[in-house]
């Protein structure tokens, strides 16, 4: 079955996005939520997942390439198919295309599956003389030729376990890990994007010296931009040009996206005070003898609690669309990150009620460095049920936020500030939070959201049990 | 603090802010200012720095110093005082 990966819609008011670069290449096999590529949109360059085990039979836009959203990326391939996709209409070529963009070999090559081939191999059964068999005499899939050539294997070699024996690409992937000190051959060249084969080209550099960081060690444009020293620029785009545009296209969207939603949203607004001083001094004591990296930030706190209260008020936690409210089945908060230079996103937080502080506090963490960075997924931008802005232990007191469309509420949280603060008949110093909804009247009601916001802060007060 | 200690400490903290925040010219930066308030560092800006130059430069800075620390010039010589003997 032959399928398509499509341009993703990043949110409201995303028409199109630019491919910057492939991690893939025809041929690949990919599992469900492997990065395949990076498109450059008006919330930064996204790495886009995939949401399905396939495999890459075409790639559709190459770098450089405007696609309207819902427009194809990729062909894909189911991971099983032994046989290239049945040759559709709008696909003129039957066989995928080498990955080095030579003519595929027709005929000899290509083992019809009706007929078989007229030696029916045995499974399983080692060939005595792997050598003298010619090649072509091996049924094999496309994609596990190709892989064969990369690895430098040869398919007499391989078991079979596809139809009539056939050696698959996971075969070969069997195989090559079966013979880990074979040097691969010449065929094999380090894997690169083609934007990164073709900027050390251009500036006369080595791949085989570059260590790749993108997936599976594939090297990307920025590991030749960093060994070179050279700045490669994206392929549409160039320095500060890149920057302003950038900048502007942020603006654009936030100005879609914001002005929609006080357009459309009705929101109302609660706020509440509490005291912060015993989750304050529990992070003191938790903090005082970890590492840097195990300290666990406020943020955490915030949207840990965020979650698990707003798992009982369904109706704050989800979208309203088509003149309908569809609650979210899972909680993933989203975190609202300014960016140097100007600008935020909101990236989701994926599944925080059940995690740790610990891990919650490296997800942010992770998440703020490559939010500037311009590095993030596709699930992050589009994930998020709720969203939480903080203004980080400095700042002013109350933030009242815009509902980000469409989803249905956002809770805003201070900075904290000491306060006079009464409590059985006694006042003292403490450091207080002002935590704050701004919510869809459409979805929800002030009564409820008052007492969403009152389990928030019971909830802060119980840091331990967070 | 031996000057060579101090160098290593400034080239060290460089290439950390440059990850951290890299429009921030560390040369133009004032020693006697608020760091944070300076280099434009939010709380998790702030960790990942904290972060970074334990990592890199093997000196942890626990939460109960981040008071000591809060001008460019306190971090560096928190930093070079701290600094491991180079291997």
């Amino acid at each position: 079955m032959s399928d398509h990966y499509l341009m993703p819609s990043l949110g409201a008011g995303m028409t199109d996005g630019t491919v910057i670069e492939w991690y893939v290449e025809p041929g690949q096999s990919v599992a469900k939520g492997d990065v395949v590529g990076l498109v450059d949109t008006d919330k930064g360059a996204i790495e886009m997942e995939i949401w399905e085990d396939a495999q890459i039979a075409e790639i559709l836009a190459g770098p450089g390439t405007k696609v309207p959203v819902g427009d194809p990326l990729l062909a894909l391939g189911a991971t099983t198919a032994e046989e290239p996709a049945e040759p559709s209409p709008a696909d003129p070529a039957p066989a995928p295309p080498e990955a080095d963009g030579r003519e595929p070999e027709r005929g000899a090559e290509v083992e019809d599956p009706e007929t078989g081939p007229e030696a029916e191999p045995e499974p399983g059964l080692e060939p005595e003389a792997p050598g003298s068999e010619p090649q072509a005499r091996v049924p094999s899939t496309p994609a596990a030729r190709m892989r064969a050539a990369e690895m430098g294997l040869s398919l007499g070699d391989i078991e079979g376990t596809g139809p009539e024996g056939a050696v698959t690409l996971p075969d070969v992937e069997r195989a090559a890990k079966s013979k880990p000190t074979a040097p691969p051959r010449e065929a094999a060249a380090p894997k690169a994007t083609p934007v990164a084969r073709r900027a050390a080209e251009a500036l006369g550099v080595d791949l085989a010296g570059i260590k790749g960081t993108g997936p599976r060690g594939t090297i990307t444009r920025e590991d030749v931009e960093r060994v070179s020293g050279a700045r490669v620029p994206a392929p549409t785009r160039e320095g500060e040009a890149e920057e302003l545009d950038r900048h502007a296209a942020m603006r654009r969207a936030i100005a879609a996206a914001m002005a929609q939603s006080k357009r459309e949203i009705p929101h109302y607004y609660l706020a509440h005070t509490l005291s912060l001083e015993r989750a304050l001094r529990w992070l003191e004591r938790t903090n005082r003898d970890r590492a840097p990296t195990e300290r666990i930030l406020q943020a955490a706190l915030y949207l840990k609690a965020v979650s698990i209260a707003v798992s009982d008020f369904p109706e704050l936690n989800g979208f309203w669309e088509d003149d309908s409210f569809r609650p979210a089945e899972a909680v993933h908060p989203g975190l609202a990150i300014s960016l140097r230079g100007g600008g935020l996103v909101a990236p989701a937080v994926h599944d925080v009620a059940e995690q740790p502080l610990d891990r919650i506090t490296s997800a942010v963490r992770d998440l703020v460095q490559r939010a500037r960075a311009g590095r993030l997924r596709a699930s992050e931008v589009t994930d998020a049920t709720i969203t939480v802005t903080s203004l980080g232990d400095r700042g002013v007191e109350t933030v009242f936020g815009v509902i980000y469309p469409p989803q249905v509420s956002i809770v805003g949280v201070g900075a904290p500030m000491e306060r006079p603060w009464a409590e059985g008949g006694m006042v003292g110093a403490h450091r207080t939070l002002r935590l704050t909804l701004s919510a869809d009247h459409r979805a929800s009601d002030g009564h409820r959201g008052s007492l969403f916001l009152e389990r928030v802060a019971e909830l802060l007060q119980t840091p331990e049990n967070l | 603090m031996t000057d060579s200690k101090e160098t290593r400490a400034r080239s060290g903290l460089r290439k950390v802010f440059h990850r951290i925040a890299p429009e921030i010219d560390l040369d133009a930066i004032d020693h006697h200012a608020d760091l944070r308030e300076e280099a434009d560092l939010d709380s998790v800006d702030a960790i990942n720095l904290i972060v970074a130059i334990h990592k890199d430069l093997g000196v942890d800075i626990p939460e109960a110093d981040y008071g000591e620390v809060t001008t460019f010039g306190a971090m560096l010589r928190y930093v070079a005082d701290r600094l491991p003997e180079a291997s």
